[in-house]
């Protein structure tokens, strides 16, 4: 079963010409890459029914609904969420570890709590978006949002859902940012926040005007250490791409745009070749310099994949994401005009 | 049922009445109860200071999690008759906190000296996935991974997308189940709350005062007709549906009606293909707090509609306290048992059923024929899931 893209949302390092991060703009710059502060993500929900909400909900529940917009009323109660995470909600966790520490688990805020589950941003998205569909969330560290899309393929391509929101939301408080700094070595990536959604929808449940179709999905491993990435990478990376490509029925010389993880120097330096070997006449996706490296911004890449699509400036694109610990994601997307 | 069939191969599970699936059963069947003082840190200020606490699992790895996911995980394959995972095979995890205690610690003492050198590895446990990642490393699997973080439904969530994986052809086999391990943050967390109980906790009773946080894990090998067939191995049951829904009514109060829950169960049913008249026993969530098992008795009692007083239901939380993320999977366990064995576990603490509650609550293990069995669960988030096991024919 053929899916399409048919709508997308998010709250990014990029989100707003008025809120753009400054330290974005310089590509050597290895600052996190940060949603600004005064981004206003209370807006049109009220302050009041946002008040107990982390960083990490305010910025699904934002991106959940500007993706929700295209779907008409009458569906929008049943769909479903899949949402992916990277590190899981460590700054709800930080605060009331420090709250034990030095108050007793008396001083344990309780509305902070409910927030330290990693479903809780699409749970927030559903009380207050009125979307009652099942909720699925993964964490899958860095392939979070590539590997939610894959579920959320599959649950609306078995018939479960007609449409499913996919994506991810990560949250980079400044502990996360000291832990990060600490564990990538120089020439790696810069660390990024936001949420990125997408809303997939099975072929007879799409509007007619849809402009991208998920032609392959799927998710691998290979037994990895769990804080390493896979070394060499080429094997599972192969497999994914075999995958996507029969999935597809497309040739590797037919894929026109690529993006592939380069998280770390070794796993850049490593990739690169690979890139070279299997599709050379490709074009590159860049994106981490811009929205910065987590499970989100994978989602973001496939929402500027998709874009080029729309402007006509790609026709067949494979997008695969790794995962420390051997896990990996790939999708394939395809303009209708080659469908 | 539409796609390829789910078989159950295999079983582990590990948690404060049992260190394997033997164990566990026969201590569940006797009415043991695992609620006792907690033991792993100091609580002096906690209302409750119990916990379903399991003995210290066996086994070389760092995190506490991960040593119970890999020993339950190797007890399920070997009842499956495989030393290490087929290629190809997948695993699905629900985890709600991970490596979170030994986490814990290092942050302490991160607080205290403020240095990160040589508590990394325990920052980089608390990732719910590096439970996976353990388990995909140690037994060799090459399909699809995920750990689904849904809170208290995560366990039976991951079980029921590892038979999705299975009924899509995506992959023959996978290790689903649960694990998660006792830490301060929950234990503080739901005792800040007010959710806890300060004696054993009794799901369903008129007196229940609240739940009791647990620990343990449980996997379950799932296999497709094509992989059983390949072995020639005899299933223990099948996975007959499946099915989740979100109750978008509070973060942390599931709906007083139980809305979601039937919305899970009737999504399972449909996919199974039949309904109340053909379950015959079903393991609730219950937990043995005022909202929970009030407006589960209310989503069961709608789906077993004129068979409410047929079909037993039992709530192990009594025996093993809420295990959070591994929940689903311990009674997914004691749900495959029940159909093993033909006999139902009783609820464990229960004295007087609560006068709103007209299910059929066993106090004692009842023998009786079981075909299917349907494991529900509520979780935070106002998210639910519910699998419906069968005996095979």
């Amino acid at each position: 079963m053929k899916l399409w893209i048919t709508g997308s949302g998010e709250v990014t390092p990029a989100s707003g010409e008025a809120f753009k991060s400054a330290r974005i703009a310089c590509e050597d710059n290895r600052e996190p890459r940060l949603v600004h502060p005064e981004y206003p993500l209370r807006e049109g929900f009220g302050s009041k029914k946002t008040r107990w909400l982390d960083r990490a909900s305010l910025f699904w529940i934002n991106a959940v609904r500007e993706c929700l917009k295209e779907i008409p009323d009458g569906r929008k109660s049943e769909v479903g969420q899949v949402l992916g995470s990277t590190w899981g909600p460590t700054k709800p966790s930080v605060e009331l570890e420090e709250a034990i520490y030095h108050g007793g688990f008396q001083s344990m805020p309780p509305a902070v709590f409910p927030n330290s589950v990693g479903n809780a941003p699409a749970g927030h998205a559903a009380l207050l978006l009125g979307i009652k569909g099942p909720v699925i969330a993964v964490s899958a560290k860095e392939s979070a949002g590539i590997a939610a899309i894959v579920e959320a393929c599959r649950l609306v391509s078995s018939g479960r859902l007609k449409d499913c929101i996919a994506g991810a939301a990560d949250h980079l408080d400044d502990f996360l940012i000291r832990v990060l700094s600490s564990l990538r070595g120089k020439g790696a990536a810069p660390p990024g926040e936001g949420a990125y959604a997408l809303m997939v929808t099975g072929a007879e449940d799409r509007p007619s005007d849809s402009t991208v179709q998920v032609s392959g999905w799927t998710t691998l491993s290979t037994p990895t250490p769990p804080h390493k990435f896979p070394d060499p990478p080429g094997p599972l990376m192969d497999d994914v791409l075999d995958r996507l490509l029969r999935q597809s029925g497309w040739r590797r010389e037919d894929v026109d745009l690529v993006t592939i993880p380069g998280d770390t120097n070794d796993l850049r330096s490593n990739c690169c070749p690979w890139l070279e070997s299997r599709l050379p006449k490709c074009e590159v996706l860049e994106f981490q310099h811009e929205l910065g490296a987590c499970g989100a911004s994978w989602v973001g890449a496939v929402s500027r994949a998709a874009k080029r699509i729309e402007r006509g400036e790609s026709s067949k694109v494979i997008l695969i994401s790794l995962s420390t610990g051997g896990s990996a994601a790939g999708l394939a997307l395809l303009s209708p005009d080659k469908v | 049922m539409s796609g390829e069939k789910v078989w159950v191969t295999g079983l582990g599970c590990f948690c404060s009445i049992g260190t394997n699936t033997d164990f566990f059963w026969h201590n569940l069947l006797a009415g043991d109860c695992g609620i006792k003082p907690l033991t792993r840190f100091q609580h002096e200020d906690i209302r409750s200071p119990l916990a379903g606490e399991a003995v210290d699992p066996e086994g070389e790895h760092f995190n506490r999690a991960d040593r119970m996911a890999c020993g339950t995980a190797s007890e399920a394959l070997k009842q499956a008759g495989m030393d290490v995972l087929p290629e190809g095979a997948g695993i699905a995890v629900g985890a709600s906190v991970g490596g979170l205690p030994e986490s814990e610690d290092a942050y302490r003492a991160f607080l205290k000296d403020g240095k990160l050198n040589g508590k990394l590895r325990a920052f980089l446990g608390h990732v719910p996935a590096s439970i996976a990642d353990t388990l995909g490393n140690e037994f060799g699997a090459t399909g699809p991974r995920t750990t689904v973080v849904n809170a208290c439904a995560s366990g039976t969530t991951a079980i029921g997308l590892a038979s999705e994986w299975i009924a899509s052809g995506e992959t023959d086999c996978v290790l689903a189940g649960g694990c998660d391990a006792l830490a301060r943050l929950t234990v503080g967390g739901f005792n800040i709350l007010r959710l806890v109980s300060e004696s054993p906790p009794k799901p369903f009773d008129g007196n229940r005062s609240g739940m009791v946080v647990g620990e343990g894990s449980a996997f379950l090998v799932l296999e497709s007709e094509k992989g059983l067939q390949k072995r020639n191995h005899i299933p223990l049951a099948t996975i007959d549906g499946w099915g989740f829904s979100s109750d978008g009514y509070h973060i942390t109060a599931p709906h007083p009606e139980g809305e979601g829950a039937f919305r899970a169960i009737s999504d399972a049913c449909r996919m199974a293909g039949y309904g109340a008249e053909r379950i015959d026993h079903v393991n609730a969530h219950g937990t043995g707090t005022k909202a929970n098992d009030g407006c589960e008795a209310i989503a069961l009692q709608r789906f077993l509609g004129d068979r409410v007083r047929d079909v037993p239901v039992t709530s192990i939380k009594g025996a093993v306290g809420h295990t959070l993320g591994a929940a689903g999977a311990i009674e997914a366990v004691a749900s495959v048992m029940a159909i093993i064995d033909q006999k139902v576990p009783p609820n464990t603490g229960l004295e007087s059923i609560d006068d709103a509650v007209t299910l059929l609550l066993p106090g004692s293990a009842e023998e009786r024929p079981i075909n299917s069995v349907l494991s529900l669960n509520l979780a935070f988030g106002g998210n639910n899931a519910a699998v419906i096991f069968g005996r095979p024919s």
